[in-house]
């Protein structure tokens, strides 16, 4: 019974949230209740500027991808996400390094999905009337 | 301080069962997901999202719909689910608009012969520009439809008629008669109530 229970494949899901500011991994298990393990860009760089690079999504990656191996998973959906709402709809440039190292950190690929949160109407963009004044 | 917490961290992931979680029996009771967990209880409303293709296994087109079921009861090594949402994957949906046709959607609250109640989209999908009187007739002719079969069935019924697109083409016939439409589907669907909740909420 239990080396049936083993031989079985551990799937888990990543949640990618990459915004212009920084770029977020998180890998759950397939109800996105128990968390496997979480980093973020902030965690790799020093720079603020430099959080949302794609080298920090990639060494993120890379520190969440160890912990989940530890942890026997063996595939992943991922799903994609950007700020969505009133902000950006298309994905900073974290994410296709963070797919990339998710790949080559040899675990099954399974769904790739972008869950960006898209309004059928929106609420009003901060900034007022008259915008943002720098 | 901070080896004490990682240490922490570790064991409580060891500590942790897994368990197969098990599709309503409308899907034959198929096992859906493996998952972690640390109490029987706290995993109670957990919902898990597959693609129609991840069950059946049939064509590859399966992949545009998204299922979501609930577990609602652990016991030993398996957990089992019910059925709580079905809906077409965003990509999909984004694939069916079109300019210079039109998209009539209608919605409305069915209930089953069991006692669950079901929230209901109907969208259709015509080659040309409708006037609003063919609209309104379209959905006047699903809400016929759906209010005539939708009683008679039970939940297993209703879940494999929305799941393999029973009603699409019921609905698809009874239109066939007054208008072209290129696509007739249930873009969503699901649970408001079930029939446990129906019950105590009307001894209340």
């Amino acid at each position: 019974m239990l080396s049936e229970q083993e031989a079985k494949e551990k799937w888990g899901v990543a949640h990618i949230y990459s915004s212009y500011n920084n770029t977020i991994v998180h890998i759950t298990d397939l109800s996105g209740a128990e968390t496997v393990a979480i980093s973020s860009g902030g965690r790799h760089v020093n720079a603020d500027r430099y959080e949302s690079s794609p080298y920090a999504a990639m060494k993120s990656t890379g520190a969440v991808v160890e912990v989940a191996h530890d942890r026997g998973f063996t595939g992943l959906h991922i799903r994609v996400r950007a700020v969505g709402g009133v902000g950006a709809r298309v994905p900073g440039p974290g994410a296709q390094a963070a797919i990339r190292a998710l790949a080559r950190g040899g675990f099954k690929i399974g769904r790739i999905d972008d869950v960006t949160p898209i309004p059928h109407d929106t609420t009003r963009k901060k900034g007022g009337k008259r915008g943002r004044r720098v | 301080m901070a080896r004490q917490k990682t240490a922490r961290v570790k064991d409580k992931w060891r500590e942790k069962k897994w368990v197969t979680v098990l599709a309503p029996s409308a899907f034959n009771n198929v096992p859906i997901a493996y998952i972690p967990i640390t109490t029987d209880a706290n995993a109670i409303g957990r919902v898990i999202e597959v693609t129609l293709f991840d069950i059946v296994k049939g064509d590859p087109s399966q992949h545009q719909f998204k299922l979501y079921f609930q577990i609602n009861k652990v016991d030993g090594e398996t957990a089992t689910t019910i059925f709580k949402r079905y809906e077409y994957a965003k990509e999909f949906l984004r694939s069916l608009v079109r300019r210079g046709s039109s998209l009539i959607s209608f919605i409305g609250d069915y209930k089953t012969k069991d006692g669950n109640i079901f929230r209901i989209k109907i969208i259709a999908l015509t080659q040309k520009k409708l006037n609003t009187s063919r609209k309104h007739a379209l959905r006047l002719i699903a809400r016929d439809v759906m209010s005539k079969t939708i009683p008679e069935m039970t939940i297993e019924q209703f879940i494999q008629a929305t799941a393999f697109g029973k009603i699409n083409s019921d609905i698809m016939a009874a239109v066939k008669k007054i208008i072209h439409v290129r696509h007739v589907g249930i873009e969503k669907s699901k649970i408001i109530r079930t029939a446990e909740a129906e019950i105590t909420l009307l001894q209340a």
